[in-house]
């Protein structure tokens, strides 16, 4: 699986989780939950779950507390599909 | 080990004091006390019912709580009774799980409280209490 579908995907899941519009200039592998409103501690652990669901992988609580940025999951989502 | 911590409270968030004062009137409740907890921004409505139960209502006054639910509310936490706080955030730390602030804070009541964090439990939110 490609970068580019992973950030798809989890653009798709931050697009239900968080009931915004997400397209390409809203976010990137930069975004964090600063730039969306949305995006707060119990949200974050719906969009982990979300995630975990769709790429049918699990992370740990200090992965998911490690994670800064989209761009994060991407590469956290991406070596555990790699694995 | 932690165990049988006794339920201390449930909490519910709504939009309104007004919305709290129609649902305390369909449920039977009466207002026991209130008070503002400036960390979460939140105004605090404890209600008990005849049997003593508490449901504490939550009415955001501002920060991410008045997005809970999409704004409309719901069930939000159950808060669990020990002895010592300090020493429960200790005994869990210890496993690698966070709290929602380093210390202790003054609660809405005559009680301590904290949070866990929601990633420690996938998303349940977990208050502990501790009487003062």
């Amino acid at each position: 699986m490609s970068r580019d579908d992973i950030l798809n995907g989890i653009r798709g899941a931050m697009a239900d989780v968080f009931d915004i519009d997400v397209d390409e200039n809203i976010v990137t592998g930069d975004t964090t939950a600063d730039d969306i409103e949305e995006w707060d501690s119990l949200s974050h652990i719906r969009l982990i779950v979300a995630v975990e669901r769709k790429f049918k992988v699990k992370f740990t609580n200090k992965e998911i507390e490690s994670l800064k940025r989209v761009g994060d999951l991407v590469a956290l989502v991406g070596a555990k599909t790699a694995a | 080990m932690i165990s049988g911590m006794p339920l201390h409270h449930v909490g519910i968030v709504l939009p309104s004091e007004e919305d709290v004062e129609t649902l305390m009137a369909l449920l039977g409740m009466r207002e026991d006390y209130r008070g503002f907890v400036p960390q979460w921004s939140a105004l605090c409505i404890f209600a008990k019912a005849d049997k003593g139960s508490l449901i504490e209502f939550v009415v955001p006054k501002g920060g991410p709580l008045e997005r809970f639910n999409k704004g409309a509310g719901g069930v939000h936490h159950i808060a669990l009774e020990v002895p010592d706080l300090a020493e429960t955030m200790r005994s869990y730390e210890a496993q690698g799980m966070k709290f929602l602030e380093k210390e202790p804070i003054k609660g809405a009541g005559p009680f301590l409280c904290n949070f866990l964090s929601p990633i420690s439990t996938r998303g349940t939110m977990v208050e502990f209490v501790q009487l003062i």
